[in-house]
């Protein structure tokens, strides 16, 4: 198995990101976001991404997420479960360019986005599930009863790369998160091409209890070390 | 959450489990098998159970392993990935004439498509496409369905009237660790269990685990046994 590569330079992790990707982002209401990596993106510019991920929202703190991504121009399309702010007197970027039909949206419901991104990254196709049913979510989509429940079908999603934040890793790319920021980040580990990881320290092999380790290593491709 | 029903006895956590009944049990080569609560089973003298489990092979020496339920009579049906492989001693398995013989009937499954099922039974999923059995006799009578250029098949979801999982450490509610590969199909089963035991080492007070490194939220267990200290 091929070792990740660590970097000590976000931009040179996200290097080669090409125009047009699709790009899963972990992280749920600014917890477990690679913020780095992000900023990283942003700075190198690449355009017409898809991004993948549980919410397209800016906020008024100012903390570092997707939506951020929208705001400097870079979203084609955003496959997610809250794409716009809650509040109606805030109009993100994001909601603003969808409007304007600069922008395409699909609006996922969270636990489908989750498994769809599970089944990505397990090599299952596709899914029945019943969330959605009778809503206009299942609008278009096959039907099917199970065990006398509607269920409707749904794909599952892969990307060019993700972006996922854990606490540690090891040179071997064995990850273990820090409580809530574990949340779609070891799923989208999974299922990118390329996962890129943002950590807060490497520690050696042998380390790391193996009993606490959530995503094995031969998800990880490349591993940045945050400054400290 | 209702704190959970820490049972005395195997007998006590193994009650209620009647004739008909579809039992999983997790566990993998006789590791990670309850073998506590598969013992009690076993001496329930019930019938026509439906198994689902990783084998009901009994290579490993002195390990439990999910045949001993087939041998005593109790099953109907196995669903699993390896009903046989031989004897320890070589030779037929006992449970495997009884396979032969069509007393007791098998549904075999690839065992990565067997995970699975389990795990779409405990998370709602009724049935998935996998490419795994595609062009094998795995696929006969199953439908078939091209997602992005390659053939996959349809699998439905497993669930369970009861699940026997065998876990390390458990708190009093219900959360629990499991140990290195024991944890194998014992994770998946506890979600996937109307009733689900939980047979372990120890029993800790609710917050002495460690939140980041709990395998299976207490949500999914009902009853708690300790077993023996060897």
């Amino acid at each position: 198995m091929a070792r990740p590569v660590i970097y000590h330079d976000a931009n040179a992790a996200v290097a080669g990101i090409p125009d047009g990707a699709s790009i899963m982002v972990g992280g749920f209401a600014a917890r477990g976001v690679a913020t780095d990596l992000l900023v990283a993106l942003m700075a190198a510019g690449p355009k017409n991404l898809t991004i993948i991920a549980n919410g397209m929202q800016e906020r008024a703190d100012g903390s570092i997420d997707t939506g951020l991504l929208a705001k400097n121009g870079q979203v084609g399309k955003a496959i997610v479960s809250f794409p716009v702010t809650m509040a109606s007197s805030r109009v993100n970027s994001f909601e603003q360019q969808v409007r304007a039909g600069l922008a395409a949206l699909e609006t996922v419901p969270q636990g489908t986005l989750a498994e769809r991104i599970r089944a990505g990254g397990a090599g299952i196709g596709a899914f029945f599930t019943p969330t959605g049913v009778g809503t206009p979510f299942a609008e278009g989509k096959e039907h099917r009863d199970f065990n006398g429940e509607t269920s409707i079908l749904e794909y599952g999603l892969r990307a060019d790369y993700a972006f996922v934040r854990a606490h540690q890793a090891d040179e071997l790319g064995n990850l273990v998160y820090r409580v809530t920021a574990r949340n779609f980040n070891p799923i989208m580990a999974a299922a990118a091409t390329i996962t890129i990881v943002e950590v807060d320290e490497v520690v050696p092999i042998g380390t790391l209890d193996p009993e606490g380790i959530v995503t094995p290593g031969i998800y990880v491709d490349r591993i940045f070390v945050k400054g400290r | 959450m209702a704190r959970k029903v820490i049972c005395a006895s195997f007998a006590e956590a193994v009650a209620g489990i009647s004739d008909g009944a579809t039992v999983m049990i997790g566990g993998f080569a006789g590791y990670g098998v309850a073998r506590g609560l598969m013992e009690a089973l076993r001496d329930r003298n019930l019938k026509d159970l439906t198994l689902i489990c990783n084998d009901t092979t009994n290579l490993a020496a002195g390990k439990p392993s999910p045949s001993m339920l087939v041998e005593s009579g109790c099953v109907r049906k196995v669903i699993c990935s390896f009903p046989v492989a031989g004897s320890a001693s070589g030779g037929q398995a006992p449970a495997e004439a009884l396979y032969r013989s069509g007393q007791v009937e098998v549904e075999l499954v690839p065992q990565g498509t067997l995970a699975e099922r389990i795990r779409c039974g405990g998370a709602g999923i009724p049935a998935f496409y996998t490419p795994t059995g595609a062009g094998t006799p795995f696929a006969a009578g199953k439908e078939i369905r091209v997602i992005d250029g390659e053939e996959q098949l349809l699998e439905t979801a497993l669930t369970a009237d009861f699940g026997l999982v065998r876990a390390e450490t458990a708190d009093t509610l219900g959360n629990l660790i499991y140990r290195r590969t024991s944890r194998n199909f014992n994770p998946l089963v506890a979600t996937a269990a109307r009733i689900t035991i939980a047979e372990v080492a120890r029993i800790v007070p609710a917050g002495d685990l460690i939140p980041d490194m709990v395998h299976t939220p207490g949500i999914y267990v009902d009853r708690i046994v300790q077993r023996p200290t060897a």
